[in-house]
Formats: C-alpha cells, structure tokens, sequence
C-alpha cells in the first residue's frame, strides 16, 4: 500500500467530528452576518486545521501507528485551532456574555496569568505521564476527555494573548513573558521525550496492523519507534518553539503599531504637553530611592 | 537647546561626593565609574589572553616545534578561550551596558548600584581566581569548555579544572548579577516619555541579552556545580565508569554555551546600531524589524545547542531538526545586517574610527555569519568539525564581530567617559592594523581547516602547505598583537593631553548625550523631553520632529484606549529584581531536576529509590515548608493591618517551621547515610543528594532573609501597608517552598509510583 493509497482509503470521516465542525463553522457564520474578512478566514481555517486533526489520516496514524502523528495532532489541537478561533472571534460576539458579572468573574479567575499558565502547559506535562497517555489510547472515552482538554486548556492559555477584547488581554511585555515561559517548559518536556528511551509509551512499539500499513511506515518511511518516538519529542520541542516565538514576533510588532498610533493621537492632541511628573515614592519603605 | 520647566516641587540637587582617589574608585557605587572598571579589567584581562594566544601562535608557526610543550600547550588554549569568552568579551559588553544604559534611559544612576559593584568584583576575584591556577599546580588543560570525561578525576588530576570551575561558578553569579540589574534598570527607571518603543536600540539589545544571561547563566552554573561534586565528592554526573554520561555533559554545556555566544554578540549588535545611524546622519532603517529580529535571535538561540554535537550521533531525525532550526537564525541575522546596510544608503556618511570599525564589523560579522550557516549543513559540519574552519569561523564572529564592535564603542563613548577626544590620526592606524593582522591571522586558517588540520594541537607534521600557511596566520597574528600599542597610546595621550569633547562631539541624539562630559555623578541635571526615538533630533528639530513610525500589520485589531502617563513604570523594582532572580534560580533547578530524571529513567544501577526512601517522614517536612508559606503569607496580611506584633510572631512562626524542615532534610539524609547511600555510591544518591542539598541551601539562605526581616520587624522599621522587603522575600521563600514541592513529587511520590 503506497502512501497515497493511504491517505485515500483511510479517510475516516466521523460523524460526530464533521458535524461537530460543520456546526462550528455554519454557527460563526449566522453570528457573524455573513459578515467576511480577515478575521472569518482565521476562524473558518481553525475550524479547518480542527477538522483536519480529529478526522484525517493522521488521526489513523496517530491513534494506533506513530508517536510523532499523535504528537503532530496534539500540537495542532494546542497551538494552532485555539489561537485561529480566538483571533477570529470578533469582540461583539463576547460582549453580550461580559456584561454578566459572573461570567466576568469566572474569567479572571481562570485568565490570571499564572493560573492560564499553568493550566495551557500543565496539561500537556500531565497527559504525557505514561500511565494517562497509555489510558488514552486504550480507552475511548478517556482520549476524548484528552483532546477536549487540550482544547479548553488551550483556549484560556491563549486567551491572555489573543482574547477578543483588548483590554483583557497582556501588556507586551508581559505577554512575551508568558509565552517565553511556556515555549521553554514545553521545549523541556520535548526534550525529555527526543532523549528517552524508546518505548515510552508501549502501545507504539508494535501497533496492531489493521489497516497493513507497517511495512510502509517501518521500511518506506523509515521509521523505528526509537526514531518515531524521536521525532514525536523533537515535534515538540521545535516547532513547538516556533508557534511560541512567533506568537511573541506577533505581540512585539502589534505593539510597536499601537505605540505609533498612540503616540501619533497623542503628538497630534498636545504637541506642547508638559513633561509628566516623576512617580511618587511611595511610603513605608525601608529606603527611599 | 529649548528650557525646561522644572515642576514647582523639585528639589536642589544634593552635592557631589569629593571625587578622585584610588579608595573612591574602589568602593565606588557609581554606574559610571564601575562600567569603566570593567572596561579597564576587561582590558587587562584582553592584553592577557592575547599573549597567551601569541605564545599558542609562536608554536605554531613551524611544524613540529618545539618552543611549548604540549601541556603547556593545552593550558594555553583553554585559558585563552576562558579568558576572552569569560573575563573580555562578555564582562566588557556588560561594562558598557553598566554604564551607557542608566545615561540612555534618563536615569540617576543603576537600579541596585550595590550589586552592581558585586558584579564587578566577582569579575575581577574570580578572574584572578582562575589565573592563581597557573601558580597553583597548573592552569586547567581541557579546553574552555572542559568535557567530561577528560575534565574528571581520573584523567584530570592537577586541581587546574576546579579552579577554571570556582572562577567561572564567581564570575556567573557576578554576570546574573548584572543581568537583573540591567532589566530592572530598563524596565521601572526610564525618564517620563521613554516607552519601550522608543528605547534606544543599545537598550533595547541589553535589555533582551540580559534575558538570554537569566536563561542561559543559570544552566552554566548547574552544569559547573555538578562537575565540580564529580570531582570533589567522586559522584558519577558525567563520569562514565561511574554510570554516568559524558554525553550530558555535553547537552549541559551546549545549552549555555550557544546562548553564550549570542550573548557576547547582541550588545555588539547594539553599539553598531548607535555607531551607523549617528555617522551616516540618518535614523536607522528598519527599527522595529531590528529590534524585533533581536527577539527572534535571542528565542532561536535557545534550541539550537545539538549543532555543537553533530558528531556525537542524534540520529537523522535530531540532526534535521537542529539544522533547520540553526539555518533558520540566519533569517533574523541577516534582516539586522540588511537594516544596517539600509541606513548607510544615501547617507552622509563620516568615517571617523569608531565608523571604520562599525563598518569592517558589518564585513567581518557576515563572513564569520557566512560560515557558520555552513556548519548547519550536517555533512559538511562532520567533515570541518574540531578542524581549524571551526576556529576561523569563531574568530570571524567574536574578533571580527563582538571586538570590532567592541572597539567601535570605546571610540563612540569615550569622550563622553572621559570628556577627551581621542586621536583619530593614531586611531586609524589602530584600525588598519587590527583589521590588516586580524584577516591575515584568520582568513587563511579557513583552507587550514579545509585541508585538515585539527584544532587544540600542539603541533602538527610537515604537509604540504600547512607550516606556509601556519606562518601567515603566525605573521598576522603578531600584527594584531602590535596593533594593541597604537590604541593604548592614544588613550594614554587623550587622557593626559586629548582635545575637551563637550556634550555631543558626535552630533548624536540620545540622551546620553544630553549631558556633559563626563557627566556628573547624579547624570542628568534636566532630562529632555523624550517624545519619540531620538530626543535630541526632536529637540534640535522642532519643526520637523521625527515622523510618526511606519504602520505595520500585527495580530489583532485595534489597540486598548490611550493611556495618560506616558511610558510609566507598571511593576515596582524591588518585585521584579526578585522575580528576575527567581526565574534564574528556577532554571537552576531545573537543570539539576533534568540530571535526575535522565538517570532516573535508565536502567536502574544500584540503589532503588523507593527501597531507601521514606515518603511520610518527608510529607511531614513538606507540611511544615508548606505551613511556613502559610504563616509569612500571614504576616503580609497583619503587616497591612498594621498590626506590627502579630508580624513579630508570623515571622517567628516562619522562621521555626522552616528551620524544622531543615532539621527534618538532616535527619532524612543521615538514615540515607547510614543506609551507605552516598553522592559516591551511585547515580541515585549523586542526582538525589545535589538536587536536595541545593534547595537545603535555597531554605538556609531563606531563613537567613527571614532572621533580618525578624530583626528589622522587633525594631519596629515596618511601617506597612506594604513593605517592598517583605515582598520580595516573601516571593522567594515562597518560590522555595514551590520548588520543594516539584521535588518531592518528583523523587518520593514517583519513587512510589514507578
């Protein structure tokens, strides 16, 4: 069986996943009017690449054959469908529900920086302990409480960084922070899986061969467990990377354009403003600077 | 120059201290007259390492020489490279950030000007520390960068390696040290109207190169205090005979050592972004592609270390990843060396020294850049690996590049150091000299390596052409030695007899310049107004400041509603100093937790962990660090409260708990003991007794703070609501307890488990 027989025959087309999606995608368009742009291109392509990660051969490959396909699927569903549908939900869509103070509270409760943090790369640590991960793969429902935590979890990590509503989100620097943070823990945790030992997970050592594809993965693409479980940390830790640091390109040059509006709005308002006054140095200190 | 207004509130200025006087400068807390120290350390220290490289040259030059022998050899270039990667290049880009930054923001002076004096020392005892070695049994001999298993007990056995380790282990503090100083300075003392985007682009580089120290110093300092146990206590972290793995060490070291070399090599890109504007009369090209290509270097910098190792057998995949993502950092590289090239274009261009270095660096850095891509290529890599192409290509990028740069910004800066200008006459013969020797010496050891030719030999054998070429480079490198005389003449000159420079010889718009030469110790009399990148254009230029900078597309809509005070600080000094530091201490852990884990993983040698280790006696201890959290986050509260007695007890409260969690460790490591469970014995109790040991001297040092907050709180100096002293350590005891936390899940509950 070649590759592109493959990718033909194993198309899985789930139910539940298409309409699922199917239902995202119609849903935003109703809310949004019609309305076309920039932003509907980002929420439809999220909902494309969550469509292509839950319901595609690499879904088949991921489930029973390659570490690195499963690794491959859980850094879509992590670092590119949440960032895509958060920067394509207009803020209008939100505003209706932030006029409720208990659903403003709940957010700032979870969108705290520390505790968005720890949830986005808590859980990407927790569900590569090898009892949970091997629980995932043997039962269903387990792996579908896996990938709807990636999910959610992701959304509030990226919340601090993308939320509709401007004043939400990070400050700059603060932001780059963040994402710096989280780019190292998650490149640790890489790194972790590229220097294990193989068989980290024994489910992929020998995969049961339903579909008769080993001899294609093992001698045509070449890929030994050592390697595949290899390549599936060295996903991670790279590319990974990558999201994080353009994520943080992203946050830096959309800052510069703020300042430059602002200090534009402000130049244009008050070209004589006098200089401000210094910060007072506040009491109670053990020495004053 | 327009008047200011000063507010109706502003205080005369208090009187200078009496200057002058070797005891001054010593114990001086001035940001100024430290950053010339380390400029003339770091001087020193360059003088140094230069002969010990003319020494490794002159035994060079024939083959089969023998004017050294090979020990001496060996000693030779692992002090070179120490010194000028360690106590010249780093330190002296340190030194400039010392004393440039605080002038460029519009600050008084450093955010913590007794720890900026820390700094310096350390550099200075902990250099001598490492040349005391030469008089002390031998300097170390295994290379800068010391791999094991050469750098252990067995094959190393002068105490040359330890001494390399406890200079290095004082200067690493000493550059953290720095780095928390510098962000903390950037980020809370900026003049009023200096936002971030408008930071001057040496500011901006120090800025993100002091977050690169915080990432990459800590990993160095794991790795030295692990080799220094493997040699001190005979535990087995990278001693193969012992179980453990040379090849850590490695991974280790890489992972400082390549963010190392972007560290000596952003602020030079910092000094060349201030040198090429100022003398080609234009702004620079390009200011948020460069300042935005800074983060992307610095980030990549960080995972691309496995090209230092593509000889030690990744595997196709690892060796693909770690030579795209090397490849990739040249994108961001070269959008600065394009940028650079944008602003001299159409300008008035004037070249003075400082503007002849700038320029030769743009040269030299892109060779050196040239072949160092190269080396991403795998193949190619383990064909020139360890050959003298490493060595050309080294010297490329940090002469050709961080010295030239170097060189540039000690004649931008020096008359505003020193109120002289310096010869331009003996500085161009300066010039000619260094870049004349500098390629001689190092452009031909390129086809050196080429044909074969090892690095780190003493000697090598008579082939064709190679004792030819061995002499060019010989030649050259001697010029490059005598190009040093010009220079230190012209100091010494200037200094004595130099033409006065005023405020601004170079016409340039920082605000550095905004004051005299030298400035007075308090920098600034008035602060500009700073209302966009270069004030002082904006000043001189009333009617055409400035435009407004270019739009550009970024991530999502509009920005949040203008805010009033401009460019105020939103984070206080003392948190963030403290929040800097823990993130290094955080780093440190980590690495030791990653030693632990890796040979907790393989095939168990030896003690098994869950045999010897009692999880409740140790849950008991955690209650109590946890307990002490809770107390101290008690005495914040009843500090707010003004409620001074109530802090008294909490903080005895904290105090006790935590001291009965060390006497709990003691009790712990005393049945392991007992048990023959040692850092000797095996890798279990090498990692377990680092790892535990570390964070009993993180709780010592803890309790250490707790005792002087104890003192100053009976002495009644907390007023409240808040206190920045009792935050800060707050912070870092509740880091501590975090990080106990992580260990204690790690090593008794997975014990457990697994």
């Amino acid at each position: 069986m070649t590759a592109w027989r493959f990718v033909e025959a194993t198309w899985p087309w789930e139910p539940s996943v298409v309409l699922g999606c199917g239902a995202l995608g119609l849903g935003y368009l109703a809310a949004v009017r019609g309305r076309l742009g920039g932003r509907t291109g980002s929420f439809l392509a999220g909902v494309l690449m969550l469509l292509f990660a839950l319901d595609s051969p690499l879904d088949t490959l991921a489930d029973t054959y390659l570490s690195s396909a499963h690794m491959a699927q859980h850094l879509l569903l992590l670092l590119v469908v949440p960032p895509l549908l958060l920067a394509g939900t207009p803020a209008f869509l939100v505003e209706p529900a932030w006029r409720s103070a208990r659903v403003r509270a709940l957010a700032q409760t979870l969108g705290r920086p520390v505790v968005a943090w720890t949830l986005g790369v808590g859980t990407i640590w927790v569900w590569h302990i090898p009892s949970l991960f091997n629980a995932t793969l043997a039962s269903g429902g387990v792996h579908l409480i896996e990938h709807g935590s990636f999910l959610v979890t992701g959304v509030i990590f990226w919340w601090a960084i993308l939320a509709p509503l401007q004043e939400v989100r990070l400050a700059p620097v603060p932001a780059m922070l963040y994402l710096l943070a989280a780019a190292l823990a998650s490149s640790v945790l890489g790194i972790l899986l590229t220097f294990a030992r193989a068989g980290l997970y024994p489910a992929y050592l020998r995969p049961a061969d339903v579909l008769g594809i080993a001899p294609l993965i093992r001698a045509g693409w070449g890929l030994s467990p050592e390697t595949d479980q290899q390549i599936g940390g060295l996903l991670m830790w790279i590319p990974g990377g990558l999201v994080y640091l353009s994520a943080m390109l992203g946050v830096l040059m959309r800052w510069y354009r703020w300042d430059a509006e602002e200090a534009a709005a402000g130049a244009a308002s008050a070209p004589d403003a006098p200089v401000p006054a210094p910060p007072p140095v506040s009491s109670g200190e053990l020495h004053a600077r | 120059m327009r008047e200011i207004a000063l507010p109706p509130q502003a205080l005369p200025v208090p009187p200078d201290r009496e200057g002058g006087g070797l005891y001054s400068w010593i114990t001086s807390l001035d940001h100024k007259q430290i950053g010339m120290m380390y400029l003339m350390a770091t001087f020193a220290f360059f003088i140094i390492g230069g002969a010990e490289a003319l020494l490794m040259r002159t035994q060079l030059a024939v083959p089969n020489n023998t004017f050294l022998s090979p020990e001496a050899y060996n000693q030779l270039f692992t002090m070179h490279g120490t010194t000028m990667i360690f106590l010249v290049v780093m330190p002296m880009l340190i030194g400039f950030a010392t004393y440039v930054v605080p002038l460029q923001v519009g600050a008084r002076d450093i955010a913590y000007p007794r720890m900026n004096a820390l700094s310096l020392w350390l550099l200075v005892f902990g250099g001598l520390l490492l040349y005391f070695s030469y008089l002390a049994g031998g300097a170390p001999n295994a290379g800068w960068f010391s791999y094991a298993p050469l750098s252990e007990r067995p094959y190393t056995t002068t105490t040359g390696v330890d001494y390399w380790i406890l200079g290095l282990l004082a200067t690493g503090i000493g550059t953290i040290a720095a780095a928390i100083n510098l962000i903390v300075t950037i980020l809370t003392l900026r003049a009023p109207g200096m936002r971030m985007t408008r930071l001057p682009l040496f500011t901006w580089m120090v800025l993100v190169n002091s977050v690169l120290i915080l990432c990459a110093l800590p990993v160095l300092n794991a790795s030295l205090v692990m080799l220094l146990i493997d040699r001190q206590l005979n535990a087995h972290f990278f001693a193969p005979q012992g179980g453990g793995s040379a090849i850590l060490w490695e991974h280790f070291f890489w992972a400082f050592g390549h963010p190392e070399v972007y560290i000596m090599v952003l602020p030079a890109f910092g000094i060349i972004s201030e040198v090429i504007p100022v003398f080609s009369r234009k702004a620079i090209f390009g200011y948020e592609f460069v300042a935005a290509s800074t983060g992307a270097i610095a980030f990549l910098s960080l995972a691309v270390w496995g090209h230092h190792m593509f000889t030690v057998g990744f595997g196709r995949g690892g060796d693909l990843f770690f030579a795209v993502s090397s490849m990739l950092i040249a994108i961001p590289t070269g959008v600065k060396v394009l940028n650079w090239c944008a602003t001299l274009w159409g300008g008035a261009i004037r070249f003075t020294t400082s503007m002849l270095f700038a320029v030769a660096f743009l040269a030299m850095f892109t060779i050196g850049g040239i072949t160092g891509v190269s080396f991403a290529a795998v193949p190619i890599d383990w064909q020139v690996e360890d050959s003298y192409y490493v060595v050309a290509h080294m010297h490329y990028v940090l002469f050709g590049g961080s010295a030239f740069a170097i060189f540039a910004g000690l004649y931008y800066w020096f008359p505003k150091m020193t109120g002289r200008l310096l010869s331009e006459g003996w500085g161009k013969w300066h010039f000619w000299l260094t870049f004349v020797g500098f390629n001689l010496t190092f452009m031909i050891q390129h086809v050196l390596g080429m044909m074969g030719m090892p690095r780190r030999v003493f000697t090598y054998p008579d082939l064709p052409d190679w004792g030819r070429f061995n002499m060019i480079s010989t030649a050259g490198a001697f010029v490059l030695g005598f190009s040093v005389l010009p220079f230190l003449w012209n100091v010494f000159a200037s200094l004595r007899a130099g033409r006065p420079a005023g405020d601004n010889p170079w016409n340039a718009w920082t605000l550095e310049w905004a004051t005299s030469s030298p400035p007075p110790e308090h920098n600034f009399d008035l602060v500009p107004p700073v209302r966009g990148r270069r004030p002082l254009w904006d000043l001189a230029h009333p009617d055409r400041p400035d435009p407004a900078p270019a739009r550009l597309y970024g991530l999502g809509g509009r920005g949040p509603a203008p805010r009033p005070g401009d460019g105020a600080p939103e984070v206080s000094g003392p948190r963030l100093g403290m929040l800097c530091f823990i993130g290094a201490e955080a780093i440190f852990f980590v690495m030791l937790i990653l030693a632990y884990v890796y040979y907790h993983s393989a095939a168990h040698t030896g003690v098994v962990a869950a045999r010897v280790l009692d999880a409740g006696r140790a849950g008991i201890n955690t209650v109590f660090l946890i307990a002490s959290s809770a107390t101290l986050w008690l005495g914040g509260k009843s500090l707010e409260r003004r409620r001074g007695g109530a802090l008294v007890a909490w903080l005895a409260a904290t105090i006790v708990l935590g001291a009965l969690f060390l006497v709990g460790q003691g009790r712990e490591w005393l049945t392991l003991v007992q048990a023959n469970v040692t850092v000797s014995r095996d890798l279990f109790g090498t990692t377990f007794f680092t790892l535990t040991g570390f964070h009993g001297l993180h709780v010592l040092l803890g309790l250490c703070l707790l005792a002087m907050l104890f003192g100053l709180a009976i002495a009644r100096r907390f007023q409240g609501p808040t206190s920045a002293a009792i935050e800060a350590v707050a912070l870092y005891w509740h880091f501590v307890d975090a990080v106990w936390i992580g260990i204690y899940s790690l090593i008794y509950l997975w014990a457990l488990v697994g």
